[in-house]
């Protein structure tokens, strides 16, 4: 798989953690087991790309880094607070441009990625106005989109839509609505649609779940070809095996039985 | 614009005030005498979850470079030269190495363990 994303530092007051990861870097370590030799694309700051690099190579993958002048930073004031970003006024660089079979691409605050793909999944990663996958000029004969429920309610795809209706806003053949500790709902382009439970974990360090549900997702579905309804429930309980201690890399669950679901969706 | 999901349902908002990323506690030091002269504390990554429950608090760990393909990585063994996890998503990650090739010695010390995580304080110890 070739993953597009941030490169951020990660700041945690309580409990104390401090971490250079973002979506790119996390979901990318995250497969490293899942899918061998994964590719990340991304930008960092320029002190922290050898960092970046050998932390990928650490898990037998392989970063290529746009260096940029701003070190940009997430603060939490605890796992389940709102992150604060550092600096608040960003530039915007350049599009990385990536092609390949199987691409997962997240949203960007310091830019964007041009994508070309056989079968992509689209993370944009803003509670703002909902930038289209095809809008910067990006395709891919197989879309799913992820969104989180503050996503989903700026694109008017709130409780009560109809699924062939929220498929086709987003130009997807699946969109995937995730619902935090309700779980998650597929709603596909045949016009089904299914709900996901959420499993339990021992501990909850959440910061950077969501990056992790979209890899996850993303080797399952994109890159295994599995049914979108078992990749997502894979998916979530990829994510109940990651927030217990923020635990890299993800093992294949594909045939985990034994996590307890948190109940029915 | 700068509204970013970072959980599975959170926000981010902008933030002000000074720039975070300079309260360095990564392998990177303000001002070093010695740019190896590092103390840091990190969660390993990649843990050997059968070996670290062999590990309890306290346990010291040696610190030393790993071939991964064209790349090297940083990790931790124990008191057999297996690996028990690798130091990978801090600041100063190739200073770190950088001063491994040249001969620097760490030592890290565990923590703490809860369940697959696994906290240490790295130092230099050949000094």
């Amino acid at each position: 798989v070739i993953i597009a994303g941030g490169s951020y530092l990660e700041i945690c007051s309580r409990p104390d953690w401090r971490r250079l990861f973002g979506s790119g870097l996390r979901a990318t370590c995250a497969v490293a087991h899942l899918s061998p030799g994964a590719k990340l694309h991304t930008y960092s700051f320029k002190d922290w790309k050898d960092d970046i690099e050998h932390s990928a190579g650490a898990f037998g993958c392989e970063a290529f880094v746009t260096p940029i002048d701003q070190a940009i930073s997430f603060s939490y004031n605890h796992p389940l607070s709102t992150a604060r970003q550092f600096p608040p006024t960003l530039t915007r660089n350049l599009p990385l441009s990536v092609t390949g079979k199987t691409v997962l691409r997240f949203g960007f605050v310091e830019g964007d990625a041009v994508v070309n793909a056989e079968c992509a999944v689209y993370d944009p990663q803003s509670s703002g106005p909902f930038v289209p996958f095809k809008s910067n000029g990006s395709s891919a004969l197989h879309l799913a989109v992820v969104l989180n429920e503050d996503e989903a309610a700026a694109t008017g795809s709130e409780a009560g839509t109809s699924t062939r209706e929220l498929v086709e806003r987003h130009g997807a053949e699946i969109v995937v609505i995730k619902r935090g500790p309700h779980g998650a709902t597929v709603y596909s382009q045949d016009g089904t649609s299914s709900d996901i439970r959420p499993y339990l974990s021992d501990s909850v360090f959440k910061i950077g779940s969501g990056d992790v549900f979209s890899a996850a997702f993303a080797i399952y579905w994109a890159e295994r070809g599995m049914d979108a309804g078992r990749a997502a429930d894979l998916a979530s309980r990829s994510v109940a095996q990651f927030v217990d201690g923020h635990a890299l890399p993800l093992h294949d669950v594909a045939h985990d039985v034994g996590r307890r679901s948190a109940g029915v969706p | 614009m700068f509204v970013r999901e970072v959980g599975m349902s959170g926000n981010s908002s902008p933030g002000s005030g000074n720039d975070p990323a300079k309260k360095r506690k990564g392998a990177k030091r303000e001002d070093p005498a010695d740019r190896c002269d590092l103390d840091f504390s990190a969660d390993l990554s990649a843990v050997n979850l059968s070996l670290l429950r062999t590990l309890d608090a306290g346990d010291v760990l040696s610190v030393d470079r790993a071939s991964v393909g064209s790349l090297e990585a940083v990790v931790c063994k124990g008191p057999k030269g297996e690996v028990i996890g690798t130091l990978a998503a801090i600041e100063g990650l190739a200073v770190l190495l950088d001063c491994l090739r040249r001969g620097v010695v760490y030592s890290a010390k565990i923590i703490r363990i809860h369940g697959a995580t696994c906290t240490v304080r790295v130092r230099r110890t050949d000094k």
